[in-house]
């Protein structure tokens, strides 16, 4: 069964943008069959996931050096190699750190990205008019993703 | 005898926020040996201010993603007392199984994935996946159990959902309690004698260092200092948490954005170190067992050994939990609500141990149920002080040695305490295969 991860901290911002698409989708998709995950900014929850078989879905706000608000889905395959500085903390565990010892640990689960470029990361803002106004897309763009995965689960 | 040292660690590594180690020693005298934070404070208690007491754990829960399950306990313990809302055994029990959940993933972790790179000299934990993959997997089943512990009871492995100002909201079966137990037995427990064991192969790598402080933790005489408890001094006795201020004394340096704290003496310490120095008799035999094998006897003077206790501390939360569920099991999971009517409104303040010690919340209410004041101490800011005595004891004693080994003692040294400096943004820097 797929896995929806929304990763993010809602006091931070558009930081909170993955939790707040959870949200949005815990109303949507009812008789789908979709795990919905909270990981807050526990970024190393993700890791585990990445390391069972089921397909995963993590929606994160992401600096991609785009507009804010601008809604991108990637594979993590697409993403170069993040740059390791040895700053891993438990608390400072890092999306790109979890990609990178994930791949050291050989996962092979299939790991979409949707990733929204922030505007805002300061604690207690709420998300910026620019991400936003952009939930309807992202949350559409999800459903996409899952209706595509129930589907191929059910055809096998 | 060297006679001039300048070390400026800029942005310690694995450790979370920014944080600068400053020495500074001229003609043999040490004129600066600190931790230097330099990251803004976030001002989470005015974000408090206004809001209902139903909300209140679920917004400081988000404090940091590793505490969150701490700050949720003690938030929710603050509210209770200050609106005299009584909680059931059964809800105790509950609670305290996530505590010890969150305790033993979070130290596992500590000593694994932090502090062991720095025992093989090794940068990070990365160059352990390959080296030491086993060891690596045995802290992530650990980590993962943990979760399991948190979505079963708090209906989610991070920022808890379920537990609520006076009980849960949702109940785990009896059947699930029993299979999460099995677990514990089965998984759990060999996996932490695996990495006791793996630290114990290590034990010749962790420096000697010695210097006694005030050690403060939460102490309870029924059992070791986790959930709830009175605050204890190793210096001067026991407290009521209400009395917390007059413990931790904060005050403000010049080189700190964070406040610092002092009690007896011109600091203290908080974390794994001191609630095994100051509850040591109230350990599981098993984890009394640990202490022997990794040679940890309270008390322990050495900071250093703090990620000893923290694995000390892995092997009685296991043991624990174990017998908590024993406990829920023979009473049976009786279905309560939670008790949610305040029978009145006022100050209420609260302690709970989370892995990096002692954390305190203290809100006052007013009459519509909204928080008007609200005050929260972490362990982190208590330590500050603590660090800075130990440099300035230990950059003499090892003047000597070459300056990239001082620098790396003194980097171990901060990482011991596993400082918290910030937390919380996570998001994901992307640079796209071209």
């Amino acid at each position: 069964m797929l896995k929806v991860i929304g990763l993010g901290n809602e006091l931070c911002g558009d930081d909170g943008i993955g939790p707040v698409i959870l949200n949005e989708l815990r109303r949507q998709v009812h008789q789908v069959p979709v795990d919905l995950i909270h990981a807050g900014s526990d970024a190393f929850i993700v890791l585990d996931y990445l390391l069972q078989p089921d397909p995963v879905l993590i929606i994160d706000c992401a600096r991609m050096g785009r507009k804010p608000g601008a809604i991108a889905k990637f594979r993590a395959t697409q993403i170069q190699p993040p740059w390791i500085n040895n700053s891993i903390s438990l608390h400072g565990f890092s999306m790109g750190d979890v990609l990178k010892m994930a791949r050291d640990l050989d996962y092979t689960t299939e790991c979409m990205i949707i990733g929204v470029e922030p505007k805002i990361l300061d604690f207690n803002t709420g998300l910026s008019d620019e991400v936003s106004r952009n939930i309807p897309a992202i949350v559409q763009l999800v459903m996409e993703e899952i209706k595509k995965y129930a589907k191929k689960s059910i055809d096998h | 005898m060297r006679k001039d040292l300048n070390i400026h660690v800029h942005h310690l590594t694995r450790v979370e926020g920014h944080g600068n180690i400053v020495v500074d020693m001229k003609n043999g005298v040490l004129r600066k040996a600190h931790l230097h934070i330099v990251e803004a404070p976030r001002y989470f208690e005015a974000l408090l201010k206004g809001r209902n007491f139903h909300e209140v754990a679920i917004i400081t829960s988000r404090i940091c993603g590793i505490c969150s399950l701490g700050h949720q306990m003690t938030s929710l313990k603050a509210t209770e007392s200050a609106l005299g809302l009584e909680v059931s055994e059964q809800t105790k029990i509950l609670r305290k199984i996530l505590v010890h959940g969150s305790t033993f993933q979070s130290n596992v972790l500590h000593a694994l994935f932090l502090a062991t790179p720095d025992f093989l000299n090794v940068g990070s934990v990365f160059p352990l996946i390959n080296t030491h993959r086993d060891v690596v997997l045995a802290a992530l089943r650990l980590k993962r159990l943990a979760n399991d512990i948190g979505d079963l009871i708090s209906g989610r492995a991070v920022h808890p959902i379920s537990c609520v100002p006076g009980g849960f909201t949702k109940l785990p079966t009896e059947k699930e309690i029993v299979d999460l137990r099995d677990k514990m037995i089965r998984q759990a427990r060999p996996d932490a004698q695996f990495a006791v064991g793996v630290l114990a192969s290590l034990a010749d790598k962790i420096p000697h260092f010695t210097r006694e402080t005030e050690y403060i933790s939460v102490f309870n005489d029924s059992e070791y200092g986790l959930y709830d408890g009175q605050i204890c001094s190793s210096d001067a006795g026991l407290f009521p948490v209400e009395r917390y201020l007059e413990v931790t004394n904060e005050f403000i340096v010049p080189h700190s954005s964070s406040k610092h704290a002092r009690f007896n003496r011109s600091s203290y310490l908080v974390g794994a170190l001191a609630r095994f120095n100051n509850s040591f008799n109230l350990l599981h035999p098993e984890a009394k067992k640990t202490a022997a094998m990794l040679g940890l006897k309270a008390p322990n003077h050495n900071p250093y050994m703090n990620t000893v206790a923290q694995m000390v501390e892995v092997v009685h939360c296991i043991e624990d939990t174990i017998n908590l569920m024993d406990q829920l099991l023979n009473k049976g999971i009786k279905p309560e609500k939670p008790n949610q009517e305040p029978t009145r409104y006022g100050r209420g303040v609260a302690t709970t141990e989370v892995p990096r010690g002692i954390l305190f919340h203290d809100y006052t209410y007013n009459r519509q149920g909204s928080i008007e004041a609200a005050n929260c101490i972490i362990p982190t800011g208590q330590n500050l002080a603590n660090i800075d005595d130990d440099m300035k004891k230990l950059v003499p004693e090892i003047v000597s040695e070459p300056k990239e080994q001082i620098t790396r003692k003194l980097e171990m040294l901060v990482r011991a305490y596993d400082p918290c400096i910030s937390c919380s943004v996570h998001l994901l820097d992307v640079r796209f295969v071209e």
